[in-house]
């Protein structure tokens, strides 16, 4: 019995565009995530008497991860229902071009979020595809926490 | 290994001959795991996007096939005990309904088909050991049962086979 068997194939075209699109995603996600530094930039050297209550820096990984972990489908829509919220509630507070890059953080993160659950669908079973959707809900909450914060 | 390197660095490029020199052996592997070509096929792109997504974690001190070997093993039993799950059976519960029929003897001939048509719990330990060489505690470790199931489950696949 001979180990080798070809496939009926060539898997090679699918398995360069899955992992494709996980460098867009994941790229997507970074930049959402320079995107949100960023914002947090704008706010606290726009606005220098505000200072935020807690320092950006205390807002760790892993504390953004216990949000994350908690976080679910019908989670996902609060959490943009809150953010939009704030958003709204501080529009004439925040510079034309803080808002526009937290509007545009979101969109791409979004897209990002979009994409995978698509993927998800197919592939229940993918770890990373998990832990690539959970990297997207953190920067989501992240970005919340940082305007909440700032103000 | 130069091309091992190059793809921990992230060149995509250098992927696709790691993929066609190890991708024969991974699909029998994955085709005797399953006992279906197409989901081997699905099987084997998601061994090879794992193994894109995990390549920094290997160390070069083990054969770069034996870590993709592992893997692909890893990934096609965690996929079956999803879906077992999902399913709401029991993974590698071979009932005496859930046996297949009988290897009818010209089929024996050909040993690869007889092994295709075993019950999936009895198949994957005989895989595992007669034809890929795990031990009895390996399997065990890999499916997260006894090595007495395993080695149940290897003496029901071999008498069905007559090996």
């Amino acid at each position: 019995m001979k180990h080798d068997i070809d496939p009926p194939y060539d898997l090679w075209p699918g398995i360069r565009s899955r992992i494709q699109s996980r460098r867009r995603w994941r790229r997507g996600i970074a930049i959402a995530g320079l995107a949100t530094a960023a914002t947090v930039a704008f706010v606290v050297v726009g606005r220098p008497s505000r200072v935020p209550s807690v320092p950006i820096t205390q807002i760790t990984p892993s504390a953004v991860r216990v949000i994350v972990d908690s976080a679910d489908a019908s989670n996902d829509a609060r959490v943009e229902q809150e953010l939009l919220e704030e958003l709204e509630l501080r529009r004439g507070e925040l510079r034309p071009e803080t808002e526009a890059a937290v509007r545009a953080s979101l969109q791409t993160i979004d897209s990002a979020i979009v994409e995978i659950r698509t993927e998800m669908v197919r592939r229940p079973n993918d770890p990373a595809l998990a832990q690539l959707l959970a990297e997207a809900y953190a920067h989501k909450v992240d970005l919340m926490k940082l305007l909440a914060n700032a103000s | 290994m130069a091309l091992v390197r190059r793809v921990q660095r992230g060149d995509l490029d250098a992927f696709e001959p790691l993929y066609r020199r190890h991708v024969g052996r991974t699909y029998g592997l994955c085709l005797r795991l399953t006992g279906d070509a197409q989901v081997a096929s699905e099987r084997v792109q998601d061994v090879f996007v794992r193994a894109w997504e995990r390549i920094r974690s290997f160390r070069e001190e083990s054969a770069f096939a034996t870590w993709l070997h592992r893997l692909a093993v890893n990934v096609v039993l965690h996929e079956m005990r999803s879906t077992r799950r999902r399913e709401a059976r029991i993974m590698l519960d071979d009932t005496a309904t859930a046996f297949a029929p009988e290897v009818r003897i010209d089929e024996r001939i050909d040993l690869d088909a007889a092994v295709l048509r075993l019950p999936p719990g009895a198949r994957v330990v005989f895989v595992l050991h007669d034809i890929e060489g795990y031990s009895h505690d390996e399997i065990a470790n890999f499916l997260g049962n006894a090595p007495g199931t395993v080695r149940a489950q290897l003496w029901k696949a071999r008498q069905m086979l007559a090996v």
